[in-house]
């Protein structure tokens, strides 16, 4: 038995409304949520121990949510930060201007150096909200931090004329490649200094998630959790909540 | 003493009592009278020897437009962004110590026929034998080399059509050079990578005339893309790291300087467009004690940098450093500028044997 404060932005409400559906089967006797947009989020500061909302309009989100203004992280057993900007999207800004070696060679965007690439990447992720949290709250004390970084959006992307990274990645052959890239900078990031659950069940290939996994997705509201636009292919359900809940359920059993 | 000598009545600037002797604040006053002045809506361009950096560095930081036709991708750290060649010059070029580099790189940014680079390799990697540093571990294979080449020429092809300011630091006589091509490297195979073959390579220390052909043939080529460029040169004052002749370094050094500085003049004498900034005389002049150096009598240190820097922004009219006296007040001032410039020669320290 563990208790788990889950902290993040509008991907947290996947994970909330499946715990809320009763989905999730996990092993937690205490599960708290704290989400708020990215821009807000960026005032949940460090005083005293405690991560404290330092802006008006943070300690407003926190209000409508019912959420304290301010939370000692270690009262928990595992922290866990969601989305808040660390995800696909930081690949593929740097993939439409950029290819590594191990790329299809475009003339319209700038070769780099597979290396050179890869460091770009992780800075880009290493940039995010997320992990700026993750490193702050590390500080803190020994709660065991875990990263959930923003689903692969539905494969339904391919097609998204807003989002041209992933189509241009398609066109490329680049999927498994962009894949690799990914996954290195997240362990990257992570070795040594947090858990990564990234549920692997519903990516339909390296970079996108099956397009039922975003169908219905959830957003943040009040009760945290009501559907949000159809059109959403990045937001993921309940369902998908589900799963990310069971892997963190599964991360005290596995380690000590 | 008669009283009609043709040495009555000059400039203060023009006596060593009165303009050097006095001390820093004299001999920097009117050292540098420029021929054009550069406006803050002028796109500059950087290249040259390592101490060129500095010169790129700060013109960014004063607000002037350096072009960067080749910036470094988002989420690189600014020292990574460093190491891989980003941000130390206009473009991806690395250090062009020699005046026959730069011509090269103007010749082959503008010519028709496809890119044909030379690829050094170490440990399995390839790297461009024109910009060996730009890519701290190689590339995949020779083909790559080119490729990534071909995108930087036309990077620099770039340049050349939007340049109204060329800023050119003149490092070195001493180049090797493919004995198959002519190529002239940056430095010589083995040092960064590749291997020393005799067979392949050979050592050159240009001559004057060779200077002022390369100079001159740089300058036209430019002047024929983008007829309203104009161009300052200096001369770095940084030392030979070693020398390939068999003379003393010390040696080795003055004559590589004297016939960069000369070489120059001799341009700048013939072509109104092109000018010369004194950053050489200023750093190894005799008023500067040789404070401009550090311990190793070879780097420029951060306040011969800033010496360097506030002369030639107050004498182009920058009047945020009109007065510079503050400046030279404590050598321990090593503030913003720290002397992190990327520099292939320094590495031939390690051979040095001590």
């Amino acid at each position: 038995m563990a208790s788990c404060l889950i902290l993040g932005n509008s991907h947290v409400a996947a994970l909330a409304a499946a715990q809320n559906a009763g989905l999730a089967a996990t092993s937690f006797d205490r599960v708290e949520f704290i989400a708020a947009p990215r821009d807000q989020l960026k005032h949940l500061v460090v005083e005293s121990g405690r991560l404290v909302a330092s802006d008006e309009s943070l300690r407003m989100s926190f209000d409508k949510l019912n959420f304290s203004h301010s939370v000692d992280p270690r009262d928990f057993d595992i922290i866990v930060v969601c989305g808040l900007g660390l995800g696909l999207r930081r690949l593929m800004r740097l993939y439409v201007t950029h290819y590594a070696d191990t790329m299809r060679h475009d003339p319209g965007r700038r070769p780099l150096s597979d290396d050179c690439f890869q460091q770009a990447l992780v800075g880009l992720m290493g940039r995010s909200l997320a992990w700026n949290l993750i490193e702050k709250i590390s500080e803190l004390g020994s709660s065991r931090m875990t990263l959930v970084p923003e689903p692969a959006p539905s494969s339904e992307v391919y097609s998204d004329h807003t989002n041209p990274g992933w189509a241009l990645a398609k066109r490329n052959g680049d999927i498994d490649v962009l894949g690799v890239f990914y996954a290195k900078a997240l362990d990257v990031l992570t070795k040594g200094r947090a858990s990564l659950v990234l549920p692997k069940q519903p990516l339909e290939d390296a970079i996108t998630s099956a397009p039922r996994y975003s169908s219905g997705s959830v957003r943040l509201t009040n009760d945290l959790t009501s559907h949000h636009d159809k059109a959403d292919l990045f937001h993921m359900n309940a369902e998908y909540g589900a799963l990310v809940m069971a892997t963190l359920s599964s991360i005290p059993q596995h380690e000590s | 003493m008669s009283d009609n000598s043709p040495y009555i009545g000059l400039n203060k600037r023009s006596y060593w009592k009165t303009a050097v002797a006095g001390g820093m604040s004299d001999a920097l006053s009117g050292i540098y009278r420029p021929r054009f002045t550069i406006s803050t809506t002028d796109a500059v361009v950087t290249a040259g020897s390592c101490f060129a950096q500095h010169i790129g560095t700060n013109l960014k930081k004063r607000g002037y437009v350096v072009l960067d036709a080749e910036p470094a991708p988002p989420g690189l750290s600014p020292d990574v962004a460093k190491a891989y060649g980003f941000g130390l010059y206009s473009a991806r070029y690395g250090n062009v110590y020699t005046a026959r580099q730069l011509r090269q790189l103007l010749v082959e940014a503008l010519s028709d026929q496809p890119t044909r680079a030379i690829a050094w390799l170490k440990n399995g990697r390839a790297y461009d034998a024109l910009r060996p540093s730009v890519e701290p571990n190689g590339l995949p294979s020779a083909e790559d080399v080119a490729r990534h080449r071909s995108a930087h020429l036309a990077a620099v092809r770039s340049l050349l059509e939007q340049v109204d300011v060329f800023v050119f630091t003149l490092g070195l006589t001493e180049v090797w050079l493919d004995r198959a091509t002519g190529a002239a490297y940056p430095t010589a195979p083995g040092t960064v990578a590749g291997s020393y073959n005799p067979d392949e390579v050979r050592f050159h220390n240009l001559s004057y005339n060779e200077v002022v052909d390369d100079l001159n043939a740089a300058v036209d080529i430019i002047r024929n893309l983008r007829p309203s460029a104009r161009f300052i040169f200096t001369v770095s004052p940084v030392p030979l790291t070693a020398t390939a002749t068999d003379d003393h370094v010390l040696v080795a050094t003055t004559r590589s300087k004297a016939i960069l500085r000369a070489a120059v003049d001799d341009v700048i004498s013939k072509r109104a467009d092109c000018d010369y900034f004194p950053s050489f005389e200023i750093i190894t002049g005799a008023m500067s004690g040789n404070v401009f150096f550090e311990k190793n009598l070879r780097s420029v240190t951060a306040q011969g940098v800033k010496a360097v820097m506030n002369t030639f922004f107050s004498s182009h009219g920058d009047v945020q450093h009109a007065d510079r006296t503050q400046e030279f007040s404590n050598p321990e001032d090593q503030s913003d500028i720290k002397d992190s410039v990327v520099c292939e020669d320094a590495l031939l320290d390690a051979f040095a044997k001590s």
